[in-house]
């Protein structure tokens, strides 16, 4: 235990003082870089979670190690193989492309979810018509819709981006009405009372009142369309980064494959984390 | 102007009338309510529960329709909100995504209908001020005391410059001490502000501590049963109003006028 917790140490240390140049004013800088260097930023939360990682990498290491090289492969290996797989395979203009479509998708359907929540959510009637649809469409596996995207939309980007948007509008519709009807009637009277026109009940009321529920709407969508993008360059497009994972994996490359696998680990748990920081920047007066 | 502001009242309810839809026949709610406030004049409206008395606010505020009689304030008939009433709800219902300054100056961008120039943020941040939370200006309600944010309602209402305040029950959710702390503190800013207001309120104790004139209702249909002034010394927070032998009277009047509804609510 003890050797790990100093590695984790070291390469922190390497890692903080080789990321964003610490400002260097005067004495001042001094001291925050001292600051920086002892770490003490780091909560104890994040070293056991650091340490898990290493520990579970320690473990595939051992596990690999003397296994058939088609079937497994161990750390070390995929981390050579990495900069074979960025020249021979192209994995950075494969993940830029996966990235385009996944934002694409993602933001067009945010847009459309939250702002059909918000119409629909204003007149009732509407609202009833559309629940069960948007209810059923939300609770269906996106992936059965493949075959018939192929169909309309051809084997290129549309249909991977329609996959993505059916994926992902859905979550943000949902909550975006759940928030529509939680706000309830009260709100709307203390805005009346008070002399809200209908146009500042919509910008002072109903829309900072529905926030939170569009971040949740976007916090359910964002790994769903995750899904949806790497599902549609497996099964429909064959390009991008699950098109490449599709590749290695087919002709036995198992290292290899490993190297886009572990960047779509990498990129869904880092949007995970940004989902969280934004919802909690954007909304400020929850706890 | 002394005796113009003396003889009209600011609120006259003359025989209101309030009626839902029932399954044979409609469901009387309120029936021939009237009462009058004059300004500086605190009124209270005590009932049983289910007596309409958040109702017959609602009707004041011109939120819901009514079915007969009237309702004016400063001879307006009243029938949308108006500009000049201004209400503090029972659960303080701040918005709580705006912090403490925040929602006081809600109140004055709905009168302006347009972003507040730096003078009405700063007069956002004196009402702040005058219900004592200057040191909590950038809190989220959530952070603040029942007792505090029940304050912060009340600044947002007084950031209107109401000539009447209606009050649904403002205290009614805060333990007892901090109960008789607002209401001192509430009586000590009315009388600053010399506030016409209507309190509603299920506590006889409060009724008699905090108003002049008590309006007694019934249950179903709510009717004015009685209105019982009180012959007290004015500034009631400045002394000890609770231990005088009137105090005590008035209460017991009070009570024996609710008991009947109360008891029967009760058993029901």
């Amino acid at each position: 235990m003890i050797p790990i917790v100093t590695n984790d140490v070291q390469e922190a240390r390497t890692s903080t003082s080789g990321g964003p140049p610490v400002p260097t004013g005067a004495r001042s800088g001094r001291g925050r870089l001292r600051r920086v260097l002892s770490l003490r930023w780091v909560s104890a939360k994040a070293w056991w979670g650091l340490a898990g990682v290493i520990l579970f990498l320690l473990i595939w290491q051992w596990a690999g190690t003397n296994t058939n090289p088609i079937f497994f492969s161990t750390p070390l290996e995929v981390g050579r193989a990495v900069p074979e797989v960025l020249e021979t395979g192209q994995l950075l203009s494969l993940y830029l492309d996966t990235m385009r479509s996944f934002a694409i998708g993602l933001v067009g359907s945010m847009v459309v979810g939250i702002s059909l929540g918000i119409l629909t959510g204003l007149h009732a009637p509407t609202r009833h018509l559309i629940d069960p649809l948007a209810v059923a469409a939300y609770s269906t596996p996106s992936l059965v819709m493949i075959p018939c995207f192929i169909l309309w939309f051809g084997i290129g980007d549309a249909a991977k981006i329609a996959l993505i948007f059916f994926s992902a509008v859905f979550p943000a519709l949902v909550s975006t009405q759940l928030g529509m009807d939680q706000m309830g009637p009260l709100m709307r009277e203390l805005g009346r009372s008070f002399g809200a026109n209908r146009r500042e009940m919509l910008t002072r009321i109903i829309l900072p009142s529905i926030i939170p529920y569009c971040m949740t709407g976007v916090r359910l969508a964002v790994p769903r369309a995750f899904v949806a993008v790497i599902a549609a360059e497996m099964l429909i497009t064959a390009q991008g980064v699950g098109g490449l994972i599709l590749q290695y994996g087919n002709q036995f490359q198992t290292t290899f494959y490993f190297v886009p696998v572990i960047l779509v680990v990498i990129t869904s748990y880092v949007c995970t984390e940004v989902t969280k920081q934004a919802e909690r920047r954007l909304t400020p007066w929850r706890r | 102007m002394s005796v113009n502001v003396k003889t009209q009242p600011v609120l006259q309810v003359s025989g209101i009338r309030k009626t839902y839809p029932g399954e044979a026949e409609p469901l009387v709610v309120l029936d021939d309510v009237s009462l009058t406030a004059y300004p500086g004049e605190l009124v209270s409206i005590i009932g049983p529960s289910g007596c309409g008395k958040t109702t017959l606010l609602r009707i004041i505020d011109g939120l819901i329709p009514h079915d007969g009689g009237q309702v004016k304030v400063l001879d307006q008939v009243v029938d949308e909100p108006p500009t000049s009433i201004a209400v503090v709800f029972q659960d303080g219902r701040l918005l709580p995504w705006r912090t403490v300054v925040q929602n006081v100056e809600f109140a004055l961008e709905l009168q302006v209908h347009r972003r507040l120039n730096k003078q009405e943020k700063e007069r956002a941040r004196e009402f702040v001020d005058a219900v004592g939370l200057g040191n909590f200006m950038k809190h989220y309600p959530h952070q603040l005391s029942g007792g505090m944010q029940q304050r912060v309602g009340v600044a947002r209402a007084l950031a209107r410059v109401p000539d009447l305040l209606l009050l649904d029950e403002p205290f009614g959710a805060l333990d007892a001490q901090t109960r008789l702390v607002m209401q001192d503190w509430f009586l000590s800013l009315q009388r600053r502000y010399s506030l016409a207001a209507v309190l509603v309120t299920h506590d006889i104790d409060e009724a008699v501590y905090m108003s002049k004139r008590c309006v007694v209702l019934t249950r179903q249909p709510g009717r004015v049963k009685r209105v019982v002034e009180f012959e007290l010394p004015d500034a009631r927070d400045r002394q000890d109003v609770r231990s005088l032998p009137e105090f005590g009277h008035y209460r017991s009047q009070l009570w024996q006028l609710l008991r009947d509804d109360a008891i029967s609510d009760a058993e029901r």
